[in-house]
């Protein structure tokens, strides 16, 4: 969940994609493609001054109908690519091509937040973004386990107070 | 139970808040009827006896339709098929991903309640809550009185402030603490099981 405190006053927009519906849509417009992101695993490897954590994975994790269950997906973390060599323009041609479908404005959805909004979004199926901004912002954001907050949201013991 | 767009080789089926695709060949072949002269199932073994292979390749329902909590229809090769909510929800194979208008994920904070979040997050993966609390400490009422779920801390805290000039975090020097713009991503991937962020 992201909670806007304070939002810039130009730019800072944030953006979301359902990445289950562009996984569909990139099986559907080439298989090729699709194969290359669900087959080819990735170093995802996050190095900062006091942190480190590497996961090898591809980017998109698929059920045994080729349904998305999870997407990894972070062009600043990637170590670089250790594919054959046959395999790496392809690759290229593939992130890009899945790329162009999540930053079609048709498949995602961009807005501001303003102060008192909030917005939640399944890091495991959703893309997310921010534009760039000039001055203070401020967003809180916090993490839930989904399986725990779903069960609730399904079975409330009390409604919420009005 | 909804029905939904009828296509020539299958249907959509709303079922507990989402749409599922099934082919009209795969449901006359599971169709659950017992009675061994003109049935699908043997009356004493209850074994499929219809053979799939004698299934016409073009066969579809002449009526498709709802009727208290099952489907009902009547198909082309002149037989009638009743299917239970529950039998369709054990055996649904093909989601159907819905495309997001920002009217579909929006909600106002006085009108949130559980199964309205519940229904939209399950469809689309994102929400959208306007007129929340504005306060700093809203963040925490927030997830307290509406998800009734534990944070998850990562290494950079419980909470992220995201803004430029952070000074309540860990681990802060990262692209969601300045003000540059931070394309499509997702976040912690290279955290083997990444918090959902819901």
């Amino acid at each position: 969940m992201l909670h806007c405190i304070k939002r810039a006053e130009k730019g800072g927009e944030n953006i979301i994609c359902n990445a289950r519906l562009a996984a569909s849509l990139l099986k559907q417009q080439d298989p090729k493609a699709f194969e290359m992101l669900t087959k080819k695993k990735v170093h995802f490897h996050r190095i900062q001054k006091n942190f480190e954590s590497l996961v090898v994975a591809p980017i998109l994790s698929v059920n045994d109908r080729n349904e998305l269950e999870q997407i990894r997906y972070s062009y600043f973390t990637m170590d670089p690519f250790n594919f054959e060599f046959e395999d790496m323009i392809p690759f290229y041609d593939a992130y890009r091509k899945f790329d162009s479908i999540i930053q079609n404005p048709k498949y995602n959805y961009k807005f501001q937040l303003e102060p008192g909004d909030y917005v939640i979004y399944n890091n495991h199926t959703c893309v997310h973004a921010r534009e760039g901004f000039q001055g203070d912002r401020h967003l809180r954001g916090v993490y839930f386990d989904h399986k725990e907050v779903m069960a609730y949201l399904k079975n409330p013991d009390t409604k919420f107070d009005n | 139970m909804k029905l939904g767009e009828q296509h020539k080789d299958f249907f959509e089926l709303e079922l507990e808040g989402l749409t599922y695709n099934f082919h009209y060949i795969w449901l006359r072949h599971n169709c659950n009827c017992i009675d061994t002269e003109k049935g699908c199932r043997h009356s004493l073994t209850k074994e499929r006896i219809i053979n799939l292979s004698k299934i016409p390749r073009d066969i579809h329902p002449k009526e498709l339709k709802i009727n208290k909590e099952e489907l009902e229809t009547v198909w082309s090769d002149g037989h009638n098929s009743t299917y239970s909510k529950e039998f369709l929800l054990k055996h649904k194979y093909s989601l159907k991903v819905q495309e997001t208008k920002p009217e579909d994920i929006t909600v106002e904070y006085k009108d949130r309640n559980p199964k309205l979040f519940y229904d939209i997050l399950s469809k689309y993966g994102m929400l959208v809550v306007k007129n929340g609390p504005k306060e700093l400490e809203g963040t925490l009422k927030i997830a307290q009185e509406q998800f009734k779920s534990k944070i998850i801390e990562t290494h950079f805290g419980l909470i992220e402030d995201l803004m430029p000039n952070n000074t309540t975090n860990k681990n802060n020097d990262q692209l969601g603490y300045t003000h540059s713009a931070v394309e499509l991503h997702t976040d912690q991937p290279f955290i083997q099981n990444p918090p959902v962020r819901l």
